[in-house]
Order: C-alpha cells, then structure tokens, then sequence
C-alpha cells in the first residue's frame, strides 16, 4: 500500500484505505461478539436486530471509504505524539489503580504529578505545589461541598 | 393560559430558592471559569461539569445546568473579543468586530455589549420557549413511535451533515455511535448486549465518561501535540459603559439578531452557528455603511451575540418538547436529564410541570445571574486567560478521573474514559468527527426504542413512516438535506458550521 515514490515527506500511506480497513474490522468485530443476539423479524424485533444491522451498514461503509481511500490521492495524517498519548491514557487507569486503596489525596497527588509528564516540564518549585494545591482544592470541593463518598485517606 | 401563568410563577418561586440560587450562581462562575480558560472546548466544559451535577436533586441539577451551559457560551465570547480565539464555532463571527473593538481600546465596550445583548436575547427567547413549549407538547403527545422514530433520525442526520469533514465518515461516526449507545441490558428482552458478563456494563456507557474521553482528555493530547500560540493581547479593557451613540447602534441590532436567532436555533443541526453568520450579514446589508464591518463595528457584536444566545435558547424548544437534541451540547445536556430520571418529551410538562417551568425560570435567572456576576469579574477572568496550559492541563485529567469515578464509585467508568480517548484521538486524526458518535451515542437507543415500537404497530410495515402526515414531513426534510449535501456551493460552507 505503499507508494514507491518519495516526497519530502516519507507518509504517502493511503491512511483512508487503512481507516476503510479499521471500519470494516470494527463492524466485523461488532457482528462476531453481537452473534448470539437474536435479531428477531421486523415486526417483533429482537436485540440483534439494530446492532447487526448497523454492523452490515458498517461494513459497507468502511469498503467505500477503502475504495475511494484507494483511488483518491494520498491522505496526509497529522498523528498526536506518543508522550501525550501515552501519559493522558494512563492517568485514568492509575487513578483507577490508586483509588480504592490509596485514597482520594494521595491519588489525586500522583496521578497530577504523572500527568505533568505529558509535557516536558522543568523541574521546580512548580512540581510539588501545584500537586499540593489541586490535592487541597479536590478535597474541598468533593469532599466538603459535593460530599462525595471518597475516603480521603488510604483504608486499612 | 392562567394556569400557565400560574405554573411559570411557581416555577420561579422553586428555582429562587437559596440553594438553587446558589447553585446557579456555582454553575455560571464554573462554566464562565472553565469557558474562558485557555484549551477547553464547551463540549469538555460541559461533561466535565455535569458528573458534579448528578448528586444534586433533578430541579437544582438543571439550574446548576443552565448556569453552566450560559457560563460555558459566555466564556467564549470572552475569548474571542479579548485573543481573537471563538471556544466555538458560534462566536467566530464576533471576533471580526469583537477583537477590533479591543484593539481600538473599547475591549469593556466590546464585552458589555455581549453580555447585555445575550441577556436580551436570552429573556426574550426564553420568553418564546415559556409561551410556545406547552402548545408544542399539546401538539407532540400526539405524535406516535414512527414520528419519534423520523424525528431522532432527522437529528442525527443533521449532525452528520452538519459536521465537517467526509460524510461517509461522519455517518461511520454515528453508526459506531448508535451501537456504543445499545450496550447494556436490553430493555424489552433483557438480553445482555455487548457486556462481556461485565456487571457494570449491564446499565451501558456512561455518557459522562464517554464524552469526557472524546471530548476532554482527547482536546488535551491534541492540544499537546499540536500547540497553537494562544496570545492574550494587552489591551486595557476601558470603561465598561456604552457611549449614547453607540448604545444607540447595538440595540436594535440585537433585537434584529434576536429574532433571527429565534427563528434559526430551533431547526436541527448548525442552527445556532447559522444564526451568528446570517444575524452579521444581514447587519452589513442593511447598514449605511457596510465598509464599516471588521473595523469594530458595535453592530457587527451585538446582533450575532444576540443571535447566539437566542438560538442557543430556543434550540431546547425541540429538546423539552420532543426530547430531540439538536446539537452535541444539548444531546449532553439530554445524557444528563435522563441521568436524573427526567426523560424530555411531552410528557415532562404535563407530570412534571415544576420541572419544565423550573427550568424555564432557571434560564431567566441563569442569564440576569451571568450579567450581574461576570459584568464586575472581566478583569479576573482576563487574568485566568493568562493562566499558562502546562498548569491546566493536568488539573483537567484530575478533574476528569475524579468525575468519572464519582458517577457509579467504580473504575469501569475511568476505563471506559481512556479508552473513548483513544477512540477520538485515533479517529480524528484519520478525519473522523467525533460529534455524530456523541449523538449517536444519545439518540441511538431511544431511537431503537421507537423503531421497534412503530413496527409492532405497523405489523412490520416500512412504508409506515410515509403513510402518517407528520412522520411523511420529517422524512421529506431528511431527503431535502441529503440533496443539499448535492448542491457545491453548500458544500463548500459546510466546513464552518462544525459545532455548535
């Protein structure tokens, strides 16, 4: 898929015939796990009968997105950085990983330090108080005003 | 009539309490705050905000709302006359007149203007809303499941059309939005739909964490790896008082902008985006001197702020009386009345009317509150513009996880939040809209709903949904917007109307 001719910029990837390609992956995918729904008739629907539907209409539409991806020219993608990517997606799940057993302080003072890291950040005073004070505003407005049910400390 | 007088009263009466004055005032200064901040769209204002809303009681959770969703609008007139930089596609056309105003020194003229002008608009369309919702719901509780069906259709049609970018992609967006939305249990057969015998996905995905992760944490990897200078300019914001002259100018212009705005904001799709653009343009055709435009013309801010501010209140005429979102904002604000057990529609105003009127009195004191709090505040929100993104940006991933958590205490919602991040970063770059998957995502399974109704009723007859009147007039508004799509010169406007 390919194209032999380089430019100055090495991504001549027809990127629509991959999304194409994803698309139809994706209603694929909805079709297999969605199988054991039964789809019932038209006028006594079952609850298959949409989602398999949609993953047909899925699959179409990801085949003509594949085709046109293969006749237009080459899409230019502008793909994220991996750093931001990487960190932003690990916050929830660290937060998720942290909460139950850590607490609401601790968590919200590790995930905002992680979550620094998605940018490169000099190291200094600006390290330890914005943690400290996001900790402190969190705990006041969940804790004190929404009265959130989050211990705020770790539980034994 | 006197009943409804009677009803809009009491409904007052409720939404003035103490506490629900609170917290309107907490959701305006929220949604003003986070509005103006530097990199965060509306959409991530909103989610962001609405998981604080759900603990609240349904009347006090909808003020909070109001008060967010005017806060969020106003934060970004803000930014558009002070950085030139539209929160939204819908206050783009006040920065042409807008940001030259602050240039010329008239920034507090500028801002005052938006805010007065919003406030007009927004009683008078809230005013609409009062007199024509209750007639509307009389007319709606006659519609049936094809009508429901046909209409939910038409709104995310609309939302394909309207957003920018490949359609094909668009109408991808929202097939994989309707097929999100359906996980869960089943409602008529009880069947687990794509649950993975996960307990916590038998309720579905939570529309909170869904849009935080496309919306918000999305923004945030975009905006790390494709920085765009932000300058606030130096200007000195100056009185806040209009000269005679020029109040002279800016009134009738936003009483013109909100009537077009009234008019435009209820049609489904870009209507509040629309309205900015014709409020401006009918503007510059009407004036005696239409070279004046983009050089700071009063008139070229008050008519499409009206205008926005009109249409952005009377776009929940649809909402309230029918339950059809007309644009990504209200379909979450739609993801949160159902979160409180309200369901829009016709029957809200007659079982519920505290809420239906509560809430029209809330937008009253929503927009006067915004006026009166903001007015005084320009000066510290325009520091908060100053604030530098590699501060925000952490404290908005907290804030995310910690609304996600908070919904259901468990850490499905966060995984679900990354995991919709990664959708939207991966989609988008491949030319995906992620707004048709939010709509999708909302209509979908009230759509499936009806769907399956009409064909009980119709013994499995398609040709049902031409063979009612109204239903046969939605579908031919469906077929005339595809065949806009058609027409070249539509196409090529189409890339501004993104988002509302």
């Amino acid at each position: 898929m390919i194209d032999k001719e380089m430019h100055e910029r090495p991504s001549t990837i027809r990127w629509d015939v991959v999304a194409g390609l994803i698309v139809i992956a994706l209603g694929a995918a909805f079709l297999t796990i969605g199988k054991s729904l039964r789809p019932g008739v038209l006028n006594q629907m079952g609850p298959g009968y949409v989602p398999q539907s949609i993953s047909y209409i899925l699959i179409a539409l990801g085949l003509f997105i594949a085709i046109r991806g293969f006749l237009d020219a080459p899409q230019v993608v502008q793909w994220p950085l991996a750093r931001p990517v990487i960190v932003v997606l690990t916050c929830p799940i660290l937060f998720a990983l942290l909460i139950g057993r850590a607490g609401l302080v601790l968590t919200v003072l590790v995930v905002s330090s992680v979550a620094r890291l998605a940018q490169p950040q000099k190291l200094g005073a600006e390290a330890v108080i914005m943690p400290v004070l996001l900790a402190i505003f969190c705990v006041v407005l969940f804790s004190y005003l929404l009265n959130l049910s989050i211990p705020l400390w770790p539980q034994s | 009539m006197t009943s409804q007088f009677d009803h809009f009263l009491n409904g007052f009466v409720l939404a003035s309490s103490w506490t629900n004055l609170g917290f309107a005032l907490i959701g305006c200064l929220l949604g003003t705050l986070i509005g103006v901040l530097p990199g965060i769209g509306p959409l991530a204002t909103i989610s962001m905000l609405l998981s604080m809303t759900v603990f609240l009681d349904p009347l006090a959770s909808l003020v909070m709302l109001a008060g967010i969703y005017y806060g969020a609008q106003y934060g970004g007139s803000t930014t558009s006359i002070l950085c030139n930089l539209p929160g939204e596609a819908s206050s783009v056309v006040t920065c042409l007149d807008g940001h030259r105003m602050a240039q010329n020194g008239r920034a507090g003229a500028a801002l005052a203007t938006a805010a007065l002008a919003s406030l007009f608009a927004g009683c008078v369309a809230t005013g609409i809303i009062a007199i024509a919702g209750p007639s509307l719901s009389q007319f709606a509780l006659r519609f049936n499941a094809p009508e429901y069906f046909v209409l939910m259709m038409l709104g995310l049609l609309a939302s394909v059309v309207f957003s920018h970018g490949s359609i094909p992609k668009a109408l991808v967006m929202a097939c994989i939005g309707i097929i999100l939305g359906l996980v869960g249990t089943d409602v008529e057969t009880g069947a687990g739909r794509y649950t993975f015998r996960i307990p916590e996905l038998s309720d579905g995905l939570g529309v909170i964490g869904v849009s935080m992760g496309l919306f918000g944490l999305a923004e945030i990897i975009n905006n790390l790896s494709h920085p765009a200078g932000r300058v606030v300019g130096n200007y000195r914001v100056g009185s806040l008082w209009l000269t005679r002259q020029e109040f002279r100018d800016a009134a009738p212009a936003a009483g013109r902008g909100t009537l077009i705005g009234s008019f435009l904001g209820v049609l489904p799709g870009g209507g509040v985006v629309l309205s900015t653009f014709a409020a401006y343009i009918v503007e510059q055709r009407i004036s005696k001197d239409p070279s004046s435009f983009g050089k700071g013309n009063i008139k070229g801010v008050a008519a499409p702020e009206a205008a926005n501010n009109a249409a952005a209140q009377t776009s929940f005429i649809p909402l309230l009386t029918l339950g059809i979102p007309t644009s990504p904002t209200l379909a979450l604000m739609l993801g949160a009345m159902i979160m409180q057990g309200i369901q829009p529609g016709p029957e809200v105003m007659i079982k519920r009317p505290d809420l239906f009127w509560g809430l029209i009195a809330s937008m009253f004191i929503g927009n006067v509150m915004l006026v009166i709090i903001n007015l005084p505040l320009i000066s510290v929100w325009i520091q908060l513009l100053r604030v530098p993104y590699r501060i925000l940006f952490p404290i908005i991933i907290v804030m995310c996880c910690i609304g996600a958590y908070s919904l259901e205490n468990s850490s499905v919602d966060l995984l679900v939040m990354s995991l919709f991040a990664m959708i939207g970063v991966l989609f988008v770059a491949l030319g995906f809209q992620p707004i048709p998957l939010l709509l999708g995502f909302v209509l979908g399974p009230l759509a499936e709903e009806n769907l399956r109704r009409a064909m009980v009723i119709a013994d499995g007859n398609a040709m049902v949904f031409l063979q009612r009147p109204v239903s046969l007039v939605i579908v031919l508004m469906m077929v005339a917007m595809v065949a806009t799509l058609l027409l070249p010169m539509f196409r090529k406007q189409r890339d501004v109307f993104q988002e509302d």
